[in-house]
């Protein structure tokens, strides 16, 4: 543990983390607040610019926009109905009538005191959970990685697609553009059709910068609005103490909803906030007026998903399983820094894992201080044209996807990535399955026929490992479970 | 009423096609002695699961769609998309400041906004401030190309 101290004191004791997380935060703050923009379009923008920057650094910039945006939105979902983020669209219900009232200040205040502790606890189960998980799944082999792999995939396809057939063929589809490139085992080259470029696979920063940056932007660019409507003028920003006090276990009880919905891959933020909403809700005493102003509709939501953001990093740094697309991307930034999160990290950089925790727990702080103060500079920001907007957005994601290897080809692709993501997304097809099948499915194959091998060709090795067996169990119920679901929304069931 | 394929079916035709390819290219991979974890396994089974999933797709959405559902607007999009080939193509014989320069320019008054010298100015400055942040500050280097 003193190594860990010591490499905690010098991550903090360092002016460029300090200035990186400061940034990441005040830009995260931004694209949160922005509408249209998203967290996974922050940090995917970013990556590119974190290529010649020392690991920490780089680090903290990215986790500082993560928390940033998760918290951004709320700024205009409670201030002029506006909500940033998906995930905030939650703490809209309750946090605009608040603003009517002429209570906007108020409503902020709890929203950043909630984030702040549903931050909090999210951060202290990520340091209690993921070194448990790690140690547990050192005794995996190659059929348990390859079940877990397919079971982050089942459960993001399960989770991340209101059309779970149209989340499938996504993945697959990402899947399939993981085996592009030199087969790691025989060394022959898959589907390249002669292109050297290609020798190397899909090019992960390219497509990521493309799905979620250009697509966005290209989307930002159909919308109607050319900016902002006028803000309302929020009134006093810290949260008083009968307020904190009311809203105390609501926050609590979401925090640890939050976190456990963050760590299921796949189900991110936003089902986090709305489902910490509806448990409020579920629960409430006769008194409380949900959809009118009720300030624990506010707590929940953002206690939840702070947490969930959180939560999101303990698959990530335990099993090397992105959490939601945010992380997906981050595990681009930290391959880039040769780094490989998963069980291994714990033992042979645990200094690193702990300072990542303390820089997690520190945005949080930073989130607060500056979503609570700095509110109304936030409004006056997002009031950019989006005329504006997308093409500096564009250009920025060309740059970055340049900027990795000075090669055109990578610009090349990131414009056909974007226009394929544009698509995907106006006909209901979601990407995020297609980054994280570009994430796992190298893990996916090379573990499969590795444990093939082992077995001499025979499949029962995944089903006669406890493990492994349970890990698919969990996928295949996650499937049926979903088809149920779906089943019954079409007839009108739910 | 005159109808029409929906975008669904056509995806779905598209993947059926594209597992179809897959399996083919997949099929002409060399074996690997002593296994049959060879590699080209794993993207047969992928085309194996891919092309039902897409058949499905087509299946479900093979009842033509009513021609007259209106889509939304996709000319900004294309446009925008347009000058960014453009910008990706002229940028090695141009330069980095020149070409985003101009980029800017066209894309902020393709998207309606008419102060040209207003935006001329906000895409220069903007040239500027990445070139100076990729170049100086990051060390990547950008085209130079004839004019900068």
């Amino acid at each position: 543990m003193p190594a860990e101290i010591i490499e905690i004191l010098h991550t903090l004791g360092s002016g460029a983390v300090w200035l990186a997380l400061l940034g990441g935060v005040l830009g995260g703050l931004f694209v949160g607040a922005m509408p249209g923009l998203t967290a996974t379009m922050g940090v995917a923008l970013l990556v590119p610019f974190t290529f010649s920057m020392p690991i920490m650094p780089a680090l903290a910039l990215l986790i500082g926009v993560y928390s940033g945006a998760i918290y951004g939105g709320t700024i205009t979902a409670v201030l002029v109905r506006t909500p940033g983020t998906p995930a905030s669209a939650a703490t809209l219900i309750d946090g605009y009538p608040l603003t009517q009232r002429g209570e906007g200040g108020r409503a902020l205040a709890i929203a950043a005191a909630a984030a702040l502790s549903g931050g909090t606890i999210g951060t202290l189960l990520l340091i209690l959970l993921s070194p448990q998980i790690s140690a547990f799944a050192l005794r995996f082999g190659a059929p348990e990685y390859c079940a877990l792999a397919l079971c982050g995939l089942t459960m993001i396809v399960a989770i991340s697609a209101d059309n779970p057939l149209n989340g499938a063929i996504a993945a697959v589809g990402g899947l399939i553009l993981a085996t592009v490139g030199i087969d790691p085992i025989s060394g022959y080259p898959r589907f390249i059709f002669g292109a050297v470029s290609l020798m190397e696979g899909v090019s992960f920063i390219p497509a990521l910068i493309g799905l979620f940056a250009v697509s966005e932007a290209l989307r930002v660019a159909d919308s109607d609005a050319a900016k902002m409507t006028t803000a309302a003028q929020p009134h006093g920003w810290f949260v008083r103490q009968a307020d904190a006090i009311r809203c105390s276990w609501t926050a609590i009880k979401s925090a640890f909803i939050g976190t456990f919905v963050g760590a299921m891959p796949g189900a991110g933020c936003d089902i986090a906030a709305f489902l910490g909403y509806s448990e409020a809700k579920r629960s409430a005493a006769p008194a409380d007026r949900f959809g009118e102003g009720e300030i624990k509709g506010i707590a929940a939501p953002e206690a939840a998903k702070t947490a969930a953001s959180s939560g999101a990093m303990i698959p990530l740094l335990s099993l090397g399983v992105p959490g939601d697309s945010v992380t997906a991307v981050m595990i681009g930034a930290f391959i880039i820094h040769g780094l490989q999160p998963g069980p291994l990290m714990f033992t042979e950089q645990a200094g690193l894992v702990y300072a990542i925790f303390a820089l997690v727990l520190l945005s949080h702080v930073l989130v607060f201080g500056f979503g609570s103060i700095g509110a109304r500079l936030f409004l006056r920001l997002v009031a950019i044209d989006r005329r504006f907007l997308a093409p500096i957005i564009l250009l920025l994601s060309m740059v970055g996807a340049y900027a990795m290897r000075s090669n055109m080809v990578d610009v090349w692709l990131a414009l056909g990535f974007g226009a394929v993501g544009y698509a995907m997304h106006r006909h209901g097809f979601p990407v995020a399955p297609v980054i994280l099948a570009l994430i796992l499915g190298p893990m996916a194959e090379e573990n499969f026929r590795r444990a093939l091998v082992i077995s001499d060709g025979s499949p029962a090795i995944f089903f006669e490992r406890p493990i492994a067996a349970t890990l698919l169990a969990l996928a295949v119920l996650s499937a049926i479970g979903t088809a149920w679901r779906r089943r019954r929304m079409i007839h009108g069931l739910i | 009423m005159k109808r029409r394929v929906s975008v669904d079916a056509i995806a779905g035709a598209i993947v059926v096609m594209l597992s179809m390819a897959v399996a083919v290219g997949a099929m002409r991979f060399p074996p690997t002695s002593g296994t049959v974890a060879g590699p080209a396994l794993f993207p047969l089974l992928l085309a194996a699961i891919w092309g039902p999933l897409g058949l499905i797709l087509l299946l479900k959405h093979l009842r033509v769609a009513p021609v007259g559902q209106a889509a939304a607007p996709v000319r900004p999009m294309v446009g925008l998309l347009g000058l960014s080939v453009a910008y990706a193509g002229v940028l090695p014989l141009l330069g980095f400041v020149s070409a985003s320069a101009l980029y800017l320019t066209i894309a902020i008054e393709f998207l309606g906004y008419r102060h040209r010298w207003r935006a001329g100015a906000v895409a220069l400055s903007l040239a500027f401030l990445v070139f100076w942040v990729f170049r100086g500050v990051m060390a990547v280097p950008l085209p130079d190309g004839w004019i900068g």
